[in-house]
């Protein structure tokens, strides 16, 4: 039983290249090689010491005792000896991070291929195709826990109801200044104008009917014959 | 116009949006409202327990351990925490082989470890418990050394191979096969750079050492050690020692290595044991114990090796009590450490009386079992001592002098079985006392009921105190633990349980899960050693009663409140008998019922008293198990008779074809409630659900190697219900499965185009038709009158999940109104996840959006690939759980919220509400927000009125 053992890449390459005759010329004495990887920070993963030291890369044949798992060393390479021809599924199990599966081919003349796959689609369907030994970086990382709703002031400016409540006030408080402003002319011409609008005049407006300042202040309710709520019912 | 609305429209509308998601855990709620043993399990074997330092030139040492559960890890010996953890292969431990053959750990040089389980040789960073590197073969590594000079470990195997990996990066250094594969190697020494092995030929029965260069692994030289007889057996010999030693049944043999010559030091080896102990070159130290348990005795003796002879320097005293010894040299010399239940004696290697004696405060739980000790000598010449003792009853403590500084619960991580038993059950006297007033007359009632107020006077002045400690604590005066500690000790919600566990070691133990999950008390069953299938169950027998019953029908009664042990009886029951409980429907008795695998052979029941109520319980019941030979399940009517025997009938039988058998067989839990009978439609009409209590579901493995079939039977009538079949299933995977209400959930590892773990949840539903409520609009149901157009109709769709999964659960709630949660135990990813079942709905539209009507029924498109999101749906967020074997659910007293415990190595406690905290306050909610607005808007319509009133009368006066 020989096995491809891997020492360092440019070195692997060179004797991959250097025993593939010799590989062609004894097929039969291909039985079982090794798959590496190893994980890669990226920007969800500034560095390898914050990997779970428990994290686990599996790769998954039909049977079991096919199957291979390898911890992540602590220079994020991990390692599968003696794997035999076959297809796998390569899983890295971490709770932190989420990272991509792949799908590894190992043939019987020792020719590893390795292609990204799509979990819950057939596993005819090969993605894109990796380099060997594989690289792999986290997806993204995971978050434990929901975020309770608190009282957030922006937030609650941020809500258009609120938004258009204060655009009213606004104008409420700056309109008079604004009249107050006008050249004569336009004032008395205003004036007019709003004296004929409905809203200028409460008396002929329905909603007017409602206090809202007298309920506030309980007169209408405490004091129904007080002079001010009585006043205002009446008309 | 107003139209009315009914607000409970708007909050179950509201329930059923927020059910999607499944509720998670709040950032402020996780470490509080769960909990979590993290535990290693029970040291091995004394020497793969060691203190050694985390790093080099690091001052203070880690207590490193290899556990019965696989488990390699540090403690930290100040205070017991743990440092790190790792499990060993899959963890799967094997119960009766002894393990300590085949997994060891050892110390290596600059802060690292190493382990060995079989043909996996890992070495560990001992400070992070990262790995180094790992090597895996399917041969059987005997022992490891690390070789400082060369910077190399090496490897002994079974068969003689050899190989030395650079201990740095694992690169193979060299390899060699000693004695061509003829010989079975066991031990490695070194001795002045020369490497030795020890090996036997077992054809010929021959010892040898082989001599090997540490540089290029060539052999040397051969020595021919003497024959072997067939009673010797090699012993394990430190590695630094110049000897390699082996026993027959009268001597202990020491060769020295690269000579022929063998000493030999006389020892009965039938009646006493011994461990070989040394630290220096020249010094052997050789504990003895007494083989028998029931005439404890030890001893020990110190021998001197040099020039060729071994010489007895120094024996310690002969004592009739189990000892145990360590020895020990952290830099002050060399101390032999002597532990029994009461004292800690300290021995140097100049006499037989102790250099310096603890007796400790307490007498220890337990035995010790084994013991490592560090000695310290100050320079006034006082002597100091820690000792970390591993005891009969499984735990591990650690003793610093003369006082217990930590105790660490690991016989849980050893655990068979569990129950959880509800702390209020059992007091239940308010509710009888009403009882009691209710059906006496009225002046009777009268007098009680006011006698019962002014007993209760008493607890007002606390009452009144605990009123002022939580308005303090609302406003956070008081720190806020007192009053969760108050709220623990009130328990308002039911959140108290008590999961009582029975362990390996033969104790039962029980923890409080509204407390952390601290041990609340424990009892021994006075057995040393307990299987899984020494254990026929352990039994919540009601009003806080837990009983156990073993395989040797041995029954042991004990107060689940307090732990104490309140009769032990035993019956008389075949080890394969099937065990159940049953309960009186209008009594409170309950029986634990005995049926013997074997046909035709009578029963047993326990208490042999009120037969008769029994009889009635029996009648209303059929008791179904698996039949002998395992292959399939029958069902028997039984009546009891005189003696506590049980009159057994068969009456039916379901039988596997011959070439399945069967893989597990699950029935729907006790507290099963179903608040209603059907789901409502977005048409308004209604799918009844198919209910029936007296459901088993039986999964078979064959007859092909990777096809399994799952049956649903009526366990009354033993009538199919309902049978489905998967192919390319790999059943050497674990395949789990669970069952609540009107569905089951399986998961299993498919071989299939869509390579995975899957998951698959069938609904039964009375009818395939629309607001048809089938049998249940009979008046009478009968299990026995089943036409096959009443069967159930059901309905199943597969997930795809990205990691196998050890164990299935459903969440329990008190009424069931609350959705159903699923639970699955993730062992790849140490956690424990939950799925909402309206998730895992299979009338979830395929391959299309979903109607308006199916958008109202809460169904959205169907998915098949189940991520995992931890921030919906992990109980367990950040934390990491070893080796969860089994999941256990119990309601509280509200009705959104679920109690789980999930245990194996780790023990993981925490509540959930599947469909939110609706009938609860959550931590969220601000009582003093909550009064400062009210007081707020109080005093500005108090500032506002004469403002307004000002204006009103104003505002007449211009007019």
């Amino acid at each position: 039983m020989t096995a491809v053992t891997v020492i360092t890449m440019p070195l692997r390459r060179l004797l991959s290249l250097l025993m593939l005759p010799l590989l062609l010329l004894f097929p039969a004495l291909i039985s079982a090689v090794t798959v590496t990887g190893g994980i890669k920070p990226n920007s969800q993963l500034s560095s390898l010491s914050l990997l779970p030291p428990s994290t686990t890369v599996t790769l998954a044949g039909d049977r079991l005792s096919d199957s291979r798992s390898s911890h992540v060393f602590a220079n994020g390479a991990f390692k599968f000896q003696d794997v035999k021809p076959g297809t796998y599924l390569l899983e890295v199990h971490c709770r932190t991070h989420v990272f991509p599966s792949f799908r590894v081919d190992v043939s019987s003349d020792g020719l590893i291929e390795v292609f990204g796959t799509f979990r819950g689609n057939e596993w005819n369907n090969k993605g894109e195709r990796k380099p060997h030994p594989i690289d792999i970086s986290p997806l993204k990382s995971s978050e434990f826990y929901q975020v309770r709703e608190g009282f957030n002031p922006m937030k609650l400016l941020g809500n258009p109801m609120i938004l258009i409540a204060i655009v009213a006030i606004g104008a409420m408080t700056l309109m008079p200044k604004m009249v107050e402003n006008m050249d004569p002319e336009t004032r008395a011409e205003f004036e007019k104008q709003q004296q004929s609008s409905v809203l200028a005049n409460p008396q002929n407006n329905p909603l007017q009917g409602f206090d809202m300042a007298s309920y506030l202040a309980g007169s209408s309710s405490k004091k129904p014959s007080s002079p001010a709520a009585g006043g205002s019912k009446r008309k | 116009m107003w139209m009315r609305h009914n607000p409970l429209h708007y909050l179950l509308a509201a329930g059923s949006l927020l059910s999607y998601s499944c509720r998670a855990v709040f950032s402020d709620e996780a470490f509080h409202t769960d909990f979590q043993l993290q535990l290693f399990g029970t040291p091995l074997d004394p020497s793969s327990t060691f203190f050694h330092q985390a790093a080099a030139g690091k001052a203070g040492s880690l207590l490193y351990t290899l556990s019965n559960r696989l488990i390699i890890g540090a403690i930290n010996p100040k205070d017991g925490s743990q440092v790190w953890r790792q499990q060993l292969g899959e963890g799967t431990v094997s119960e009766t082989e002894p393990l300590s053959k085949t997994a060891f750990l050892r110390q290596s040089k600059d802060g690292r470890v190493i382990s060995v389980l079989s043909g996996t040789v890992a070495v560990w960073d001992a400070a992070t418990g990262r790995a180094v590197w790992e090597y895996s073969s399917n041969l059987e590594a005997v022992d490891v050394i690390t070789l400082h000079t060369e910077n190399q470990l090496v490897v002994a195997f079974k068969g003689g191979e050899v190989k030395a990996f650079q201990l740095d990066s694992g690169i193979l250094a060299w390899e060699n096969t000693i004695g061509e594969g003829h010989d079975v190697a066991s031990n490695f020494n070194l001795v002045d750079d020369r490497l030795y092995l020890t090996l036997n030929t077992p054809a010929t029965n021959q010892l040898k050492t082989v001599a090997i260069s540490p540089v290029t692994g060539a052999q040397l030289e051969e020595f021919n050690v003497g024959v072997f007889g067939k009673s010797d057996a090699h012993v394990l010999t430190p590695q630094h020692l110049p000897i390699t030693s082996y026993r027959d049944s009268e001597y202990l043999k020491f060769n020295f290595l690269g000579t022929k010559h063998v000493k030999t030091v006389s020892i009965d080896g039938n009646t006493h044991d011994y461990r070989i102990h040394a630290i220096t070159k020249d010094l052997v130290f050789i504990e003895f114990w007494s083989k028998s348990p029931e005439a404890p005795v030890s001893w020990a003796d110190f021998f001197s090796i040099k020039d060729g002879s071994v010489t007895k320097v120094l024996d310690l005293p002969y004592e009739n009590d189990i000892t145990v010894f360590s020895l020990s040299d952290s830099g002050s010399g060399l101390f032999a450490t002597r532990v029994n239940r009461a004292e800690i004696r300290v021995y140097d290697t100049e006499s037989n009386t102790p250099v310096k004696v603890f007796e400790l405060e307490k007498l220890l739980p337990a035995n010790p079992l084994h013991a490592v000790a560090e000695v310290a000598k100050r320079r006034d010449g006082e002597i100091a001592v820690r000792v970390a003792v591993t005891l009969a009853d499984g735990n591990v403590i650690l003793i610093r002098n003369d006082a217990v500084v930590w105790t660490r619960q690991e016989a849980l991580a050893s655990a068979v079985a569990a129950e959880i038993v509800d702390v209020h059950e059992a007091e239940d006297d308010l509710e009888k006392a009403l009882h009691a007033e209710e059906v006496s007359n009225v002046v009777t009632a009268y007098v009680k009921r006011v006698t019962r107020h002014i007993q209760e006077l008493k607890y007002l002045p606390g009452w009144i105190a605990g009123f002022q400690q939580s308005i303090l604590g609302i406003l956070g005066v008081v720190d806020k633990s007192t009053v969760e500690a108050a709220a623990v000790a009130k328990d308002p919600f039911g959140f108290r349980k008590f999961v009582v566990f029975v362990t390996r070691f033969g104790w039962v133990t029980a923890i409080d899960t509204a407390n952390h999950g601290e041990v609340a008390w424990t009892i021994s069953l006075s057995k040393p050693t307990l299987f899984d299938k020494d254990v026929k169950g352990i039994f919540h027998f009601g009003k806080g009663i837990i009983v156990v019953v073993l395989s040797s029908g041995n029954i042991f009664q004990i107060d689940a409140i307090n732990g104490r042990g309140m009769k032990k009886s035993a019956i008389q029951i075949l080890p394969s008998a099937s065990i159940m409980t049953v309960e009186s429907a209008t009594t409170d008795n309950r029986w634990i019922i005995a049926i013997p695998s074997k046909e035709g052979a009578k029963g047993w029941f326990w208490p042999d008293q009120n037969d008769r109520d029994l009889e009635i319980a029996l009648k209303q019941t059929t008791i179904s198990r698996k039949c002998e030979g395992n292959s399939g399940l029958c069902g028997y009517l039984a009546k009891p008779t005189a003696g506590g025997r049980l009159l057994l009938t068969q009456i039916w039988s379901f039988r596997l074809p011959p070439n399945q058998k069967v893989v597990s067989v699950t029935t729907p839990p006790a507290h099963n409630p179903i608040a209603s009978i059907g789901k409502v439609l977005g048409d308004r009409s209604v799918m009844y659900k198919y209910i029936n209590p007296h459901v088993t579901l039986l999964i078979s493995a064959g007859p092909s190697p990777s096809t399994i079939t799952l049956y649903l039977l009526d366990s009354v009538s033993g009538v199919i219900l309902h049978t489905s079949t998967q192919d390319d299933v790999d059943t050497a995977r674990p395949i789990v499965a669970t069952m609540a209400e009107n569905w089951y959930v399986y998961s299993y590892y498919s071989q299939s185009t869509a390579k995975g773990t899957h998951i698959v949840v069938t609904d039964f539903f009375a009818s395939m038709n629309k607001n048809d409520p089938g049998r249940l609009a009979q008046s009478k149901i009968s299990a026995y009158d089943q036409p096959r157009s009443m069967l159930p109709y059901g309905v199943s769709q597969a997930f795809m999940f990205p990691h196998p999964i050890a164990a299935l659960a459903a969440t329990t709630t008190r009424q069931g109104i609350t959705t159903r949660a699923l639970l699955l135990s993730v062992p790849k990813l140490g956690s424990l996840l939950s799925i909402n079942k309206r998730v895992l709905d299979p009338r979830r539209p395929v391959g299309r959006e979903p109607t308006a009507e199916e958008k109202e029924e809460g169904l959205f498109k169907y998915e098949p690939f189940l991520g995992v999101d931890h921030q919906r749906g992990s109980l367990s967020h950040a934390r990491e759980l070893v080796g969860i074997r089994s999941v256990s659910t119990a309601p509280s007293l509200l009705e959104s919220t679920s109690i789980v415990v999930a245990w194996g190595v780790d023990i993981f406690g925490t509540r959930t509400s599947p469909s939110e905290a609706f009938d609860v306050l959550g931590r969220g909610f601000n009582k003093l927000t909550l009064i400062l607005s009210v007081v707020a808007v109080g005093f500005g319509t108090m500032f506002l009125r004469p403002m307004v009133r000002k204006k009103q009368i104003n505002q007449r006066w211009t007019q």
